[in-house]
């Protein structure tokens, strides 16, 4: 597991390029052991690329990582194992690990599953709405995919939980920091029913540049993502981008909302 | 010998007699003023040499001590003036004041022989009385409130050199002829009536059940839905004030010097609203010289705050004890003051941080709703027994409402209720309103039938009421059939008072895990 950390946390080294070693090498401690004409003869990887990889052979940080999560109890997928959803691992530009934390439902992960998104401050229509739809999607034995922030999130996570549903939220920070802090029952209600997920490592804040990433996951998650309400240039639009480009379904409920 | 003359001094509410005792002997001319006094006190010697020599008296070359006794108890005010000014000259022989002992003087002096209104008049006039003594003299401006303590005589003179002439039996007393004419002209016509509100009969209905039982009660509603305007006519349909009461007011502002120079008796029961920026002594009382707060000044009226959730935690955490108790102590090193705080709690708040909740125009997520409400501490909740939404009304539909009942009308249904319960409670100590039933008196006075208790608990079982907010509204069922002057709670008396928890129906639909 060690290696998996290391290798996802070599800078300059993303998703993709770390996809493709692991299709060569299958497992990264050979990546760790590789030498640097091994690592140049992949293709897409140039001297720069290898140079970054071979003199990082720092594992003290990957180490960290791992004592930080048994602390809080987090622990970790790799793209190989079997409660990675099949629809998530298809998309390469997919983190290889996700820390997570909660109850990983084999059976649920891999059922159909519709992300809900929509904006923090929403007015109480849409509201209704996203409480109805998880609850609507729970009965029906949908896991009901969102990011646990403010608003809509909040609202759908809550109504699924209630309903006695799966739910699976993505993270913008370690999994050790409860963001916005007054979702801490919140957080620990889906930790025992449902899921936590984050591509970040424990300790990790809040960034800005996390939410739009974080979406992704949340598209990358989900057969079909429901928009329920959302203005320009809103993180909900964003995870309605990368449905467009992952081929999921994207539906809004209330065309006049949509770019309100 | 010195010579004595007595005064009054107020400590708390109350006051207690303070001796003058004045002496001269030889030595560097000066004035010394002994015992505990404060600036004003010490500054009272300048006062008295212009007084003395603007009536045309030589003030003495001498060293002059004057004592306050009992000298180890902290004074403070300016109303020793006249009786210091008094034992000096007799001591000096310069007047010849008969039966000196026999008079109790209070009041001010100006530099040219006036007398000054002070605070706290009938405080010191009822100790006064209390120690035995028959006469009191006071500046004019003060003689209307004087009169109001009964069993003494209270005489009001302009100046210093009256008070001479008076004391040396020269002139003939004005005693100021009490005339009672002119005290109904002091009651102050209020304009407020609950006529003038229209299309909110659900809240007036729910502020007449609280002032019937005496029941604390809040109001949630949109910015500008009259929530304010509600709060400020509720003293007009409290019952009038007795005689005591009254007077407990008055000598509360009589004290603040809150009371307008010529008024006497405070025959309307006092409404305040303090801005929610008022600080915790503001609120409860307080300062070296401990003064009664908004808590004491609301005594036997209304305590009105308005957006309730804008208090700093810290002051509303304060207010526990003295809605508990209903007085309020305030310790200091040296002494410690016990005020009354017998009022009716009014408050007023917005529900969510927008204003807006539950219109469309909220943008406000459920989370920051709950924390809004939260800042009011649970047992500050627990006290108040009435929550009720207040709706915005429809300007353009109120034109063509009907007459809503006056204050008038309403005060009679109040009266009535309220005499039900001194009936009903006669035996029971310290308790005369339905507010204050204890557990046991409940099971004794609040009997349900069938349906009305399978109504009661499906209710409270839907919303996981606490056997204390199952109390509360049993308390407020008895005060609703007590309004209809019946003699057991009704169905529809308990369904009344089931829609008086606004607070909780509306948190119950939050969103929120909790």
């Amino acid at each position: 597991m060690i290696y998996w950390i290391w290798l996802s946390k070599i800078p300059q080294i993303g998703c993709h390029v770390s996809r493709l070693l692991l299709k060569e090498f299958h497992d990264p401690k050979q990546i760790y052991n590789a030498a640097y004409e091994q690592l140049l003869q992949i293709k897409g990887i140039g001297p720069k690329r290898a140079k970054q990889i071979y003199n990082a052979k720092d594992l003290r940080q990957a180490e960290r990582i791992i004592e930080n999560c048994h602390k809080h109890q987090i622990k970790i997928m790799t793209i190989n194992d079997d409660i990675y959803p099949q629809k998530a691992k298809m998309l390469d530009d997919m983190p290889i690990i996700l820390y997570y934390k909660g109850t990983p439902k084999l059976s649920q992960l891999n059922k159909k599953s519709t992300a809900i998104v929509g904006p923090r401050r929403c007015s109480r229509q849409a509201r209704q709405t996203a409480i109805n739809l998880a609850a609507n999607l729970s009965d029906q034995g949908i896991t009901v995919v969102s990011g646990m922030a403010k608003g809509i999130d909040s609202y759908a996570h809550t109504s699924c939980l209630k309903n006695e549903g799966y739910t699976i939220a993505v993270l913008g920070n370690g999994l050790d920091i409860c963001y916005p802090a007054e979702h801490k029952k919140l957080m620990e209600w889906i930790e025992r029913k449902g899921l936590l997920i984050s591509e970040y490592e424990p300790s990790v804040g809040p960034q800005k540049i996390h939410f739009p990433r974080r979406n992704r996951i949340i598209a990358a998650f989900s057969d079909e993502i429901i928009v329920v309400e959302a203005k320009k240039g809103s993180g909900a639009l964003i995870t309605a981008q990368y449905g467009e480009k992952y081929h999921r379904k994207v539906r809004t409920l209330a065309r006049s909302n949509y770019f309100c | 010998m010195a010579t004595m003359v007595k005064s009054y001094a107020v400590q708390g509410i109350d006051g207690y007699p303070v001796d003058i005792e004045t002496t001269t002997m030889e030595g560097m001319p000066m004035i010394s003023i002994i015992g505990l006094g404060d600036q004003a006190v010490k500054e009272a010697g300048e006062r008295i040499r212009a007084a003395v020599d603007a009536c045309g008296y030589v003030f003495p070359k001498k060293k002059i001590i004057i004592n306050l006794a009992p000298g180890d108890k902290k004074k403070k005010g300016t109303h020793f003036d006249l009786a210091m000014a008094i034992s000096l000259l007799q001591h000096e022989s310069a007047i010849g004041a008969r039966d000196l002992v026999n008079y109790g003087m209070i009041g001010e002096l100006s530099l040219n022989g006036m007398l000054r209104p002070c605070r706290g008049i009938i405080s010191m006039i009822i100790a006064a009385k209390k120690s035995g003594m028959q006469n009191i003299i006071v500046p004019k401006s003060n003689l209307r409130e004087a009169k109001l303590v009964h069993g003494i005589k209270v005489w009001g003179f302009e100046n210093l050199i009256d008070v001479i002439r008076f004391l040396e039996g020269k002139a003939v007393a004005d005693q100021g002829q009490t005339d009672t004419s002119n005290e109904n002209d002091l009651y102050e016509e209020t304009t407020l009536d609950f006529k003038d509100v229209k299309g909110q009969d659900d809240l007036i209905e729910a502020v007449v059940l609280a002032a019937a039982g005496g029941h604390n009660m809040l109001m949630i509603g949109e910015p500008g839905c009259g929530k304010t305007m509600i709060a400020q006519r509720i003293p007009t349909i409290l019952p009038e004030m007795t005689k005591e009461e009254s007077l407990e007011v008055t000598k509360i502002y009589s004290i603040c010097g809150l009371i307008q120079r010529g008024h006497s008796l405070i025959t309307n029961r006092p409404f305040r609203a303090p801005h929610h920026n008022a600080s915790l002594n503001a609120l409860i009382g307080g300062g070296t010289n401990a003064l009664p707060g908004e808590v004491s000044l609301a005594h036997n009226g209304v305590l009105f705050l308005d957006e309730l959730a804008e208090f700093s935690r810290r002051t509303l955490d304060a207010l526990r004890q003295p809605i508990e108790d209903k007085k309020v102590c305030i310790s200091r090193v040296n002494t410690s003051n016990t005020f009354p705080s017998n009022f009716m709690f009014i408050t007023a708040m917005n529900p969510c941080p927008c204003g807006y909740y539950p219109s469309s125009k909220c943008r406000c997520t459920d989370y920051e709703i709950i924390k809004y409400r939260g800042k009011i501490s649970g047992p500050i909740l627990d006290r108040i027994d009435i929550q009720k939404e207040v709706h915005p009304v429809d300007f353009f539909q109120l034109k063509d409402m009907t007459e809503t009942r006056s204050s008038k009308e309403l005060r009679e249904q109040v009266v009535r209720a309220r005499k039900i319960q001194q009936e009903r409670y006669k035996d029971e100590e310290g308790i005369n309103s339905n507010a204050q039933m204890t557990t046991s008196m409940i099971q004794k006075y609040c009997n349900l039938d069938k349906t009305s208790l399978n109504i009661l608990k499906q209710k409270c079982e839907e919303y996981g009421y606490s056997a204390r907010v199952i109390h509360k509204l049993l308390r407020l069922a008895r005060t609703s059939a007590d309004l209809d002057g019946v003699e057991n709670i009704r169905q529809s008396d308990i369904e009344k008072v089931l829609s008086y928890r606004d607070l909780d129906q509306s948190n119950s639909q939050m969103m929120v895990v909790s």
